[in-house]
């Protein structure tokens, strides 16, 4: 026990320092913390199959476009007798909810603002729960005549900032004011129908279900590259530059609402629903980028962030990760990536040998690439996802199968695991899986190179520093200071045998 | 037999078109509101109004696409405008040809506010 301490010592001190040199990365860096594109891309994909559809059955948008404008014979802003008409036809076909994105934060005629309340009064007598957006202005709910609260609750339209590099979003729970705790949109809805208390509730993170409506596709542009306009954009600019530019949850426009009778989309969109009313007006920065969606009108961010909390419920994914049970998955996951980057080493070969391998086996490597190529190929015409998807599969069967390396293999399934166990148990959003594997093979990259170095140095302190010291005894020349640095640090990574040098 | 059948020809086609007028008939099937006022043009003056209960399905029909947010209607020897949200037809009766719109996507930004429209005080 005592011989295999004293042998595997400078490996656990390695397994440590690689450990530590990570975690700093991580964990200060905040690189976990952070999906970059690649990631991101790659999450976006595992979402598309695996996030429910329960949001999007149930959430319409109603959209006042810019074009509505002049459909609709009016001018910005769309003067209150004009909402009143929307808000009343949604009121005819009965939603569950209703959310409308409009601050009416302006003095207006006394006759406008009846007009707008008394049809806020009709949507909720007409059986829906009606909500109605209430900015706060210097920690007080904003002038909104209480008029128009008569029939409707307040609720925040607030925006947080974006995160990362990839965009990720978060979305308020509420805030508390002069007035008491006024949730947020999404979480005011959800008090009501899933009986989350938005008080007690955390920041939410949100997850981006993927896809198109398919009443949207009936008259929106939605084409997503694939092929080789696909493989260009992610080659030159990254793979987030494939977002869609069509929204996720079903959406009807004003115009298509006011201008049309008979029409069976608009009762089937409406009727039992939860509708989001709001705008897509330009010049007015009302806008959101995600990391799925090109930028899109900032109701979206609303009926995202809904449907989160309808899919998962009380499960809802958390924004805060930095919480200590996450610190210490992270701190762990390093750990094993480290020990089995030491420990669990792939067959070793001399470059030389490598190079030989190539050269008999060059034939067969050309064919794997060409299958390679052809089924990234395929894979890039079904889309971003499954290339993805596939480009990942192909590079973890490469590496765990062909260039048979057990610790990979290991560590990615720990890390999906991981992954798995964050997001499904402590409802955190989805994690940084690339970086924990990048930091695999960056730092098993620079283990093999420090390995080298560290067998040429201590070769080279034999023959020049330790050869003369050893045969004067009694005068032995001093080491030099950088010698007695160097020599712990590359001990760690190359032991000499005892006979032949001392350290 | 040639004869007899262009001495015909333009009684069937009168039957045609007829038919197809009446296909092209739109029917109020009924009001979607308690009670519809009725204008003498969109956005113009009411008219007068009906009550949901009084309204007798089929005896309005369409007479015009719907124009900003209104529809032309004709019942009981009258034309005159409703609002499209206040009715439901047999048929679907729209203007909105909204196609290939691009809902997403960077819009440009601009260093300026926009100025509001009119009517607002």
């Amino acid at each position: 026990m005592g011989f295999i301490r004293q042998v595997e010592r400078p490996l656990v001190l390695r397994a440590l320092l690689l450990a530590f040199i990570g975690y700093s990365v991580f964990i200060f860096h905040g690189l976990s913390n952070h999906l970059d594109p690649w990631s991101q891309a790659l999450i976006n994909a595992a979402v598309k199959f695996a996030y429910g559809k329960t949001g999007q059955d149930d959430i319409t948008v109603v959209l006042f476009r810019e074009e509505n404008l002049a459909e609709l014979d009016t001018h910005y802003p769309v003067p209150y007798r004009l909402h009143s008409d929307v808000i009343e036809a949604i009121a005819t076909y009965q939603p569950k909810a209703v959310f409308v994105d409009f601050a009416f934060i302006d003095n207006r005629d006394p006759k406008s603002i009846g007009q707008l309340s008394d049809a806020l009064c009709t949507l909720r007598d007409a059986g829906a729960a009606v909500y109605l957006a209430a900015p706060l202005g210097n920690g007080k709910l904003p002038s909104i005549t209480p008029e128009l609260l008569r029939c409707a609750k307040p609720a925040l339209p607030d925006m947080d900032h974006k995160s990362g590099e990839s965009g990720v979003l978060t979305y308020f729970h509420g805030r508390k004011t002069d007035s008491g705790f006024v949730p947020s949109a999404a979480f005011a809805l959800a008090q009501d129908r899933l009986h989350i208390d938005p008080e007690r509730a955390e920041k939410l993170e949100i997850v981006w279900g993927k896809g198109v409506a398919p009443l949207n596709l009936k008259w929106m542009k939605c084409d997503e590259k694939t092929g080789w306009a696909l493989l260009h954009s992610t080659l030159f600019e990254n793979p987030l530059a494939n977002r869609l530019d069509c929204p996720y949850h079903r959406t009807i426009s004003a115009n298509h609402l006011l201008n049309s009778v008979g029409d069976d989309d608009i009762q089937q969109a409406l009727e039992g629903r939860t509708v989001f009313y709001g705008a897509g007006f330009r010049f007015t920065g009302d806008r959101v980028e995600s990391p799925v969606y090109g930028e899109m009108p900032g109701i979206y961010l609303h009926t995202m962030a809904y449907d989160n909390l309808l899919t998962f419920g009380e499960s809802y994914k958390r924004a805060d990760r930095h919480g200590i049970l996450v610190r210490l998955i992270d701190m762990a996951l390093l750990l094993v990536a480290s020990f089995l980057l030491v420990f669990v080493k792939a067959p070793e070969k001399t470059e030389a040998d490598s190079l030989i391998d190539f050269i008999h086996h060059a034939q067969m490597i050309a064919v794997g690439l060409g299958f390679v190529a052809v089924i990234m190929g395929i894979a890039m015409t079904f889309g971003l996802d499954i290339a993805c998807l596939t480009g990942a599969l192909l590079y973890v069967v490469y590496r765990g199968f062909i260039q048979q390396d057990p610790a990979f293999l290991l560590l990615v399934v720990i890390t999906l695991g991981t992954t798995i166990f964050g997001y499904y148990v402590l409802n955190l959003g989805p994690r940084n899986i690339l970086a924990f594997v990048a930091f695999f093979e960056v730092v098993g990259h620079f283990q093999d190179k420090l390995v080298k170095k560290a067998k040429t140095y201590f070769e080279f302190r034999d023959k020049f520093l330790l050869q003369g010291t050893a045969d004067e005894e009694a005068g032995a020349l001093p080491l030099p200071l950088w010698d007695k640095l160097l020599v712990p640090i590359f001990w760690l990574f190359y032991q000499p045998d005892p006979k032949e040098t001392k350290p | 037999m040639t004869f007899r059948i262009s001495r015909m020809a333009p009684l069937l086609s009168l039957a045609l078109v007829i038919s197809a007028g009446a296909a092209e008939t739109v029917h109020v099937t009924k009001l979607r509101l308690s009670r519809v006022v009725m204008y003498d043009a969109p956005n113009g003056n009411a008219i007068g109004d009906v009550e949901k209960e009084q309204y007798v399905a089929g005896s309005w029909t369409v007479a015009g696409e719907p124009q900003a947010g209104f529809i032309k209607l004709s019942g009981d020897g009258k034309v005159f405008w409703v609002k499209s949200l206040a009715i439901d037809t047999n048929k679907k009766v729209t203007t909105a040809s909204e196609c290939g719109v691009k809902i997403g996507g960077n819009v440009e930004k601009i260093g300026a506010t926009r100025a509001l429209g009119e009517g607002c005080k």
